[in-house]
């Protein structure tokens, strides 16, 4: 059976995670001011 | 941005294949037991058929019961958090919370449905259900002590169960109407999503307009809204509850296990 090569499943990882990661990095600091309780 | 998006989407789209025939995970053990859980079927239902069922059109009304409560919150989240603690959370920390409920409920993707595998989707759907009308009957409270934190904690959980609910969905119609069309039959279970886009929104806003036409304050416009999503759930479950396994007279007779 042939196999996804590894950096095609890097690539694929990147494509979606990255976006991702700065998607939910940017939600939580504008969402800090929430645990803070105050805004 | 739209160039973005069809890249993308292309790239999804060619990245995608089927697994080579007889392809398992590593570790993958075949289920044995599946003919020990009543709610799994070992035959094959069509499309046409399972509309027929009582099971579609109970889970049905459990997803539209589920999805109009988690759509309402999504559509009321940031004026609700900005007028249940005026002065306190204003506007860019709301468009957080907004942030912040997609972020959970893109988590309740993954976990619900982990945890739909572990002990079943008919019992997933009772803990959202129950769970869901418990916190939906708090949030006055919480509110009223003023405690943003728990707040935000309580809304989190909650719309988790929403997209929990859209996860799980697949995997239920599957265990209960087989795999032969299981992909139309969840087209066709789609529109109790759609049906609860317009009746939460509509649900969420007459309420308040009225809460306010009676003179009750913008910090308490939504008491009552919650406990009205709270007795939503609470038929949800009742919904839930009246799922069986599907009568053998409705499968394919040629698929139609012994």
């Amino acid at each position: 059976m042939k196999k996804s090569s590894p950096l095609q499943i890097v690539i694929s990882w990147a494509i979606v995670g990255l976006p991702l990661a700065w998607g939910v990095y940017q939600t939580v600091l504008k969402s800090l001011p929430l645990l803070r309780g105050h805004a | 941005m739209g160039l973005i998006y069809f890249a993308v989407m292309m790239f999804g789209a060619f990245t995608v294949r089927l697994p080579a025939p007889g392809w398992t995970p590593d570790g993958y053990k075949t289920p044995i037991a599946t003919s020990q859980n009543k709610m799994i079927t070992a035959g094959q239902v069509s499309a046409d058929e399972a509309i027929k069922t009582p099971q579609f059109w109970f889970l049905w009304a459990a997803l539209l019961l589920n999805v109009t409560a988690g759509i309402s919150v999504l559509e009321m989240a940031s004026p609700m958090i900005q007028e249940v603690f005026p002065g306190v959370i204003k506007a860019g920390a709301a468009a957080g919370f907004v942030g912040l409920l997609s972020i959970f409920n893109m988590s309740g993707l993954f976990f619900w449905s982990s945890i739909s595998d572990k002990i079943g989707r008919k019992a997933t759907y009772a803990l959202y259900f129950l769970l869901g009308g418990v916190l939906y009957a708090a949030v006055p409270g919480v509110g009223a002590a003023h405690h943003a934190i728990l707040f935000v904690a309580v809304f989190c959980i909650i719309i988790s169960m929403y997209g929990g609910g859209f996860a799980a969905a697949p995997a239920y119609l599957r265990d209960l109407f087989g795999t032969f069309q299981v992909g139309a039959i969840h087209g066709r279970l789609l529109t109790a999503w759609s049906a609860a886009g317009i009746a939460g929104p509509l649900l969420i806003n007459s309420m308040r307009q009225l809460q306010l036409a009676h003179g009750v304050a913008p910090s308490q416009a939504y008491n009552q809204t919650m406990y009205v999503l709270a007795g939503l759930l609470a038929l949800g479950f009742i919904s839930n509850l009246l799922v069986r396994p599907v009568a053998k007279g409705h499968l394919q007779p040629a698929l139609r296990t012994p």
